[in-house]
């Protein structure tokens, strides 16, 4: 398998197929002498913003800190032991709501959204 | 970070690109003169007076309702001020044939502005006597242009 | 049986939901100043939209991915940032244009002036939005859209010579103007291709579920469906050739010039519907292009998307629309000239294509993602040539309106 090819910007849902994000970066381990092997999956602003460069990837991670607070400076981590099914979207067993990955989701719920009638 | 090289060059490849098309467009505009103001103004003038004479038309006939040929008069009124600064502001080696054009588009805001206070009134006797009046301005206009292109002698 | 009512139902969807404000202008524009003579221009881009639109429903029949996540997914971020980028600016003034469409006509009927009249429209799609399912949107706007199949009655009724109408599908060099007239053919191929109405189709697509099954009826929708909305561009472009030409305006640079077209053919019947198709063929177009920005938004970063949920179901999504219409709103509120923005939008629409189309391309091209069902090299081509036209004459001809003194 092609990592970059065939993981990479792929739709990530979690056990109940709500979208979470894309596959916006990967954590390998690199080993001597055999193949680099995949140990997590990164979703979240700061790592896109990595991905356009190290400077933005500086602004954002700082940017998130002062908007969500410290324990948001960090890219979300999935770990890849927990992908069950890699199809259109890429699968994993876990649970959204347990994750820290739609905080800014429900922030916009509870805050703004949620406020308007009707929603 | 295997990723990064790629998308580097590509934005790279990208600006060489944008670049060479912004100096392929100085040169173009460079290359090609600007349309002249006069002609310009002129055409929009004679085809902003042939609106308000269908527009006129169209409401004598019960076909265009009031507020929509008042929002229209007021704003050809507009284009015709605009139109008439324009051709008087721009230069020419004729005056006297540029003032025949400004005197013109002249007459026309006159009778827009006649034709607006017929409107207002309910007047269509006045409203009809404003569409004689652009028709003449109409007419001058289209002369004076001519002349204004006419081949020099 | 039920496979006709889907693609008849597809059609009238497609042919309703065809003309919009930048449709309307730029073909009045054209036939008052040129006649017939750009007729070829409309056709150009319908038989693009056409390609495109086909595309767009295989691509998500047989893929089961949008657009956007096809382009994301087979480029990289960094290389789906730049048509991201593109369609989010286009689609903005699009939707600004849209906007300042349904303004105009609440003017011309009503009077008060068209600045005022942009944020109650803006806040009627929102609610509509947020209320509304997708099935409810696009069918039922669509449906009134029909109205503008009165351009068509309306030109047929004016007895056009059509061997004339037949040579103006055939492109010819201007006699006069030249500046102008490729401006206007750049407005028109933009304002025929538009991004939205081909990406909006793939979602579209995924929302009702589609599958191989309806690749027959995708063809079919997409060929029928564009050729009438296509028609009905031609019809505008026909009445106001023997409309307002033959009335001595060859300009068409005030809004409050369009709905004479139908007048003369109408008399007050044909300011009213004017007025209603105009209203209703822009309100559904903002409903559209509102709806795309989430939908190109949340694709692009893989949330929670799907008009039929809750807003409070996927806030990021609701959120989007709601900031894209509120934004789109404020040049209108502000007093920009709707007429102009509209001119100016399209065009710069057919500049962007290249950005949003040759990505598309890509994909369609690649049997990892369309299998047996790649693209012909008609379709490819056709294409290929239309887009390259429309971007180089964007590229020439904009400057050329902007520092040209018009």
């Amino acid at each position: 398998m092609k990592l970059l090819r065939d993981l990479l910007d792929k739709q990530v849902v979690d056990r109940e197929q709500v979208k979470i994000g894309k596959v916006d970066g990967l954590v390998a381990e690199l080993r001597p002498g055999k193949p680099p092997r995949i140990v997590a999956i990164e979703l979240g602003s700061i790592t896109l913003a990595r991905r356009l460069g190290e400077r933005p990837g500086r602004w954002m991670a700082q940017l998130v800190a002062k908007l969500g607070g410290r324990r948001h400076g960090e890219p979300h981590r999935i770990a890849w032991q927990k992908v069950r099914d890699i199809g259109v979207d890429i699968e994993f067993d876990i649970d959204v709501r347990e994750t820290s990955i739609f905080a800014w989701q429900d922030w916009l719920r509870d805050h703004v959204i949620g406020r308007i009638p009707g929603a | 970070m295997a990723h990064q090289t790629p998308a580097l060059t590509f934005s790279g490849r990208h600006l060489r690109l944008d670049f060479l098309c912004l100096l392929l467009l100085l040169g173009m505009s460079a290359g090609c003169s600007s349309s002249d103001p006069i002609e310009q103004q002129s055409r929009t003038a004679a085809s902003a007076a042939q609106t308000v004479s269908m527009l006129l038309d169209a409401w004598m006939g019960g076909a265009a309702p009031f507020a929509y040929t008042a929002g229209t008069l007021q704003s050809v009124s507009k284009t015709l001020a605009d139109a008439e600064a324009q051709i008087r502001s721009a230069g020419t080696a004729e005056p006297a044939k540029q003032a025949a054009l400004t005197a013109a588009v002249k007459d026309m805001s006159v009778a827009v502005a006649r034709a607006q206070a017929g409107l207002q009134a309910g007047n269509r006797a006045e409203v009809q006597n404003a569409q004689q009046d652009l028709r003449l301005a109409s007419r001058s206009l289209s002369t004076a242009y001519s002349r204004y292109f006419a081949p020099k002698p | 049986m039920k496979k006709l009512v889907e693609i008849s139902l597809g059609v009238v969807t497609s042919v309703g939901g065809f003309l919009e404000v930048g449709s309307v202008a730029t073909a009045a524009q054209a036939g008052a100043t040129f006649g017939f003579q750009l007729i070829w221009a409309v056709v150009l881009g319908t038989i693009c939209i056409i390609f495109l639109v086909e595309m767009a429903g295989r691509f998500a029949a047989v893929s089961h991915h949008t657009i956007s996540d096809g382009i994301r997914e087979r480029f990289g971020f960094n290389v789906f940032l730049w048509p991201l980028l593109a369609a989010l600016l286009v689609n903005f003034m699009v939707l600004s244009a849209e906007i300042g469409g349904v303004a105009i006509a609440l003017e011309l009927a009503t009077g008060i002036g068209f600045q005022w009249w942009a944020l109650p429209v803006a806040f009627l799609a929102w609610l509509l939005l947020w209320k509304g399912t997708f099935g409810f949107i696009e069918k039922g706007v669509s449906i009134l859209g029909l109205v503008t199949l009165c351009f068509v009655v309306g030109a047929v009724m004016l007895k056009p010579d059509w061997t004339a109408v037949a040579a103006g599908a055939v492109p010819s060099l201007p006699a006069h103007n030249a500046a102008n007239y490729w401006f206007m053919a750049v407005s028109i191929l933009g304002a025929s291709i538009s991004p939205y109405l081909f990406m909006f189709y793939s979602s579209g697509a995924i929302e009702d579920q589609w599958d191989k099954s309806y690749l027959g009826a995708n063809r079919a929708i997409a060929g029928l469906g564009m050729t009438f909305g296509g028609a009905i561009s031609i019809g505008v472009l026909i009445v106001a050739a023997l409309v307002l030409a033959t009335h001595g305006i060859n300009q068409v640079n005030d809004y409050h010039q369009l709905p004479l077209m139908l007048i003369s053919v109408f008399g007050f019947w044909g300011f009213v519907l004017f007025v209603a198709s105009l209203a209703i063929a822009c309100f559904g177009a903002a409903l559209e292009v509102g709806l795309q920005q989430a939908y190109l938004v949340a694709q692009g970063f893989g949330w929670n998307w799907g008009e039929d949920r809750k807003p409070c179901d996927n806030p990021g999504f609701s959120a989007v629309y709601t900031v894209s219409l509120l934004l789109a709103a404020i040049p209108i509120t502000l007093g920009l000239d709707p007429l102009r923005l509209t001119i100016f939008s399209m065009a710069l629409t057919a500049a962007s294509l290249p950005l949003t189309v040759v990505p598309f391309l890509f994909l369609l091209n690649d049997e990892r993602y369309v299998g047996e069902h790649r693209n012909g090299i008609i379709s490819n081509t056709a294409v290929i040539l239309i887009i390259a036209l429309g971007f180089v004459l964007a590229v020439v001809t904009i400057p050329l309106q902007i520092f040209g003194g018009t």
